[in-house]
């Protein structure tokens, strides 16, 4: 077999100038054999599990991407989520589960591990409401624990009794950390998918194997290159162009994410093919649609041409690889994309124009900065247009919101790395305190019964 | 002789390997034989891993199998113990398996820079000294800029992967060039289907 010099030259463009890089190879664990009713035996099980499973994880991936020349940005593991495992306990039991998990996370030399989940589109059992009240507590005193809970779903409908406890449970869990960054990683989501492999919202879920690989890729970077040399052509040829880049990318994605697991002798599950953005100049998911025609992201076009992006990169990447899954979808964060953080700082993006852009691609309102005054009340109302989006289409949405104490619109929040940037964005000076109040389950679409 | 499905595979890839384009009938039917008495004797050695039969361990086998033969995937103890199903670690087989098992040791080097004697005897001087054949080498140079690739079999390799590429970038500075060195793999995945 041989190649064409611009074939090497184009790989090696790829991954030294367009950031192509592997976003992540996480590694999902059951934790379902960890259960027991002493909680010191629980938390024991929970350490023993993730200590031996885990414990090449960093090892391998480092040598892969070594050997390979290809950049792997982050190891990340996912769990059952824990109110799962740890039903029957009560919520100072969550918090030390918790701190566990933060322990393993760093003995085992990740950044992030996810899984402080709790799944409740229908209802809460005693264990998903000791996980939800104990969020507050557990994120604030541990670093590497991401969270996420599941408030509603195409089947289930929309569970508001869910909804309201949220608002609170992120307005305190604002007020308990220092700008808020403890809900950078905390996420609500409508129709979540199990298994995920980006952090906040990764967790392992209760149908995966005992063990499992998956992959996240990246390459807005390589998408917005590949636009950009094919200047001035019409849509539907522009369409083909991002195809045929997300093809690539995504092959690389499987090669890693095939390679990672025959190293350790599991079983390798999906690639997410989102595209996910960082602060990196030029790793900018807002700079595609800027580049595809719009003077900012924001104005006028942006969903149509988000919704052709994200449908181009689906086509090349399910081409690429028989294990699409995860979000795979365009990733929209304002903190962490640098052209999204400009488009709202020059009034180009509001947050209503986000929220229609989430119906379209994957995944939702991510990394928003509200102002501090916020009240519970208005954040839930946020995570009920989102889930209603989400559930009346059949797709995921979720919510990431950080309404930063003592800050207003104008302002922002500084988080620095992967988290970067959040401009505070207005929210509506109307409320929604009656609905949220009502409470109760708004029921499933009858898109949802399709039996 | 019962042979298991395992070795029966090793033995049609062992002698796959050593068929030459004008072997007889007679000439593999030996190559065959010795290869099946190699497994045979070998079976209950120590010596020899699970059932990978590795042949090419024992010298006094005819030829033993090739050298480049993909041993089997490593699986730790402590994760073997939660894996209950051994087609799991080998994945969902088609297209992946195929490529799986071409040949995993070709190398891509490219040097790029400008142009200046001695590049490619510099580079091909190490990979000589080091047992690594090259299969391919293209170059061009246009105006003042040098461009070559070369795909590299380094089976025979007196050094493993990081090694050799850590010596052969080793160059750069010398030469002035930025080179690189990855697997065949990569540009595999992402340029042919």
């Amino acid at each position: 077999m041989t190649y064409k010099p611009e074939e090497i030259i184009e790989t090696i463009h790829m991954t030294e100038v367009e950031h192509l890089d592997i976003r992540t190879v996480t590694m999902g664990i059951s934790l379902r054999d960890c259960s027991s009713p002493d909680p010191a035996q629980l938390i024991d099980n929970i350490k023993n599990k993730l200590l031996t499973v885990a414990k090449d994880h960093v090892k391998t991936v480092e040598q892969i991407s070594s050997e390979f020349g290809i950049p792997i940005a982050n190891k990340r593991i996912s769990v059952t989520p824990i109110s799962i495992v740890a039903d029957g306990h009560t919520r100072e039991t969550f918090v030390e589960v918790c701190k566990m998990l933060d322990y393993c996370a760093k003995e085992i030399g990740i950044d992030y591990l996810g899984g402080y989940t709790a799944l409740v589109q229908k209802g809460m059992t005693s264990g998903d409401k000791n996980l939800i009240e104990s969020i507050p507590e557990a994120l604030a005193v541990t670093e590497r624990v991401c969270s996420s809970v599941n408030i509603a779903s195409t089947k289930a409908g929309i569970n508001m009794n869910a909804v309201a406890k949220m608002g609170h449970v992120i307005k305190e869990l604002a007020h308990n950390t220092e700008e808020a960054i403890g809900c950078c990683k905390l996420v609500v989501f409508a129709n979540c998918v199990e298994d995920n492999p980006f952090i906040a919202g990764a967790f392992h879920g209760v149908t995966e194997p005992e063990v499992v690989i998956n992959v996240g890729i990246s390459g807005p970077g390589v998408v917005l290159a590949a636009v950009k040399k094919a200047g001035d052509c019409d849509l539907g040829a522009l369409a083909e162009v991002i195809k045929r880049t997300a093809f690539k990318v995504t092959r690389m994605g499987e090669m890693v994410g095939r390679k990672v697991s025959e190293r350790l002798g599991i079983e390798f599950g999906i690639i997410d093919i989102s595209l996910a953005p960082t602060p990196a100049e030029g790793d900018s998911v807002a700079a595609i649609l800027e580049e595809i025609g719009l003077e900012r992201c924001g104005c006028h076009g942006t969903t149509a041409a988000l919704m052709m992006l994200n449908d181009a990169v689906k086509k090349g990447g399910m081409m690429a690889s028989s294990y699409v899954g995860g979000m795979s979808g365009a990733f929209i964060p304002v903190s962490e994309d640098a052209n999204m953080i400009a488009a709202v700082e020059a009034g180009a993006i509001s947050l209503d124009k986000l929220e229609a852009m989430t119906a379209v691609c994957s995944v939702g309102l991510d990394m928003v900065a509200v102002p501090g005054d916020t009240s519970p009340e208005t954040i839930s109302a946020i995570i009920a247009d989102e889930a209603a989006i989400g559930v009346v289409n059949n797709k995921t949405t979720a919510v990431r919101i950080i309404p930063v104490p003592g800050k207003g619109v104008g302002e922002s929040a500084e988080y620095g790395g992967l988290l970067g940037t959040a401009p505070v964005m207005a929210v509506s000076k109307f409320s929604a305190a009656k609905l949220i109040n009502r409470g109760g389950r708004i029921p499933a679409p009858a898109k949802g019964i399709n039996n | 002789m019962s042979l298991s499905e395992f070795e029966i595979k090793k033995i049609t890839e062992i002698v796959a390997g050593k068929v030459g384009t004008d072997l007889d009938a007679k000439a593999l039917r030996k190559v065959i034989d010795s290869v099946v008495d190699n497994l045979q004797a070998n079976r209950n050695n120590p010596e020899i891993k699970g059932v990978t039969c590795e042949v090419s361990s024992n010298p006094t086998a005819s030829g033993g199998a090739p050298k480049d033969a993909k041993p089997k995937a490593y699986v730790s103890p402590t994760i073997q113990k939660y894996l209950t199903d051994e087609k799991q670690v080998q994945g969902a087989g088609g297209l992946y398996h195929e490529i799986d098992k071409a040949d995993a040791s070709r190398i891509i080097v490219a040097a790029f820079g400008k142009n200046r004697p001695g590049v490619v005897a510099a580079i091909t001087k190490i990979l000589a000294d080091l047992n690594c054949s090259i299969e391919d080498i293209s170059q061009t140079i246009m105006q003042d800029f040098f461009s070559m690739i070369m795909v590299v079999n380094m089976k025979d390799c007196t050094m493993d992967f990081a090694a050799l590429r850590e010596q052969i970038q080793g160059t750069e500075s010398t030469l002035g060039m930025k080179v690189y060195v990855m697997h065949e793999d990569i540009f595999k995945y992402m340029h042919r289907i």
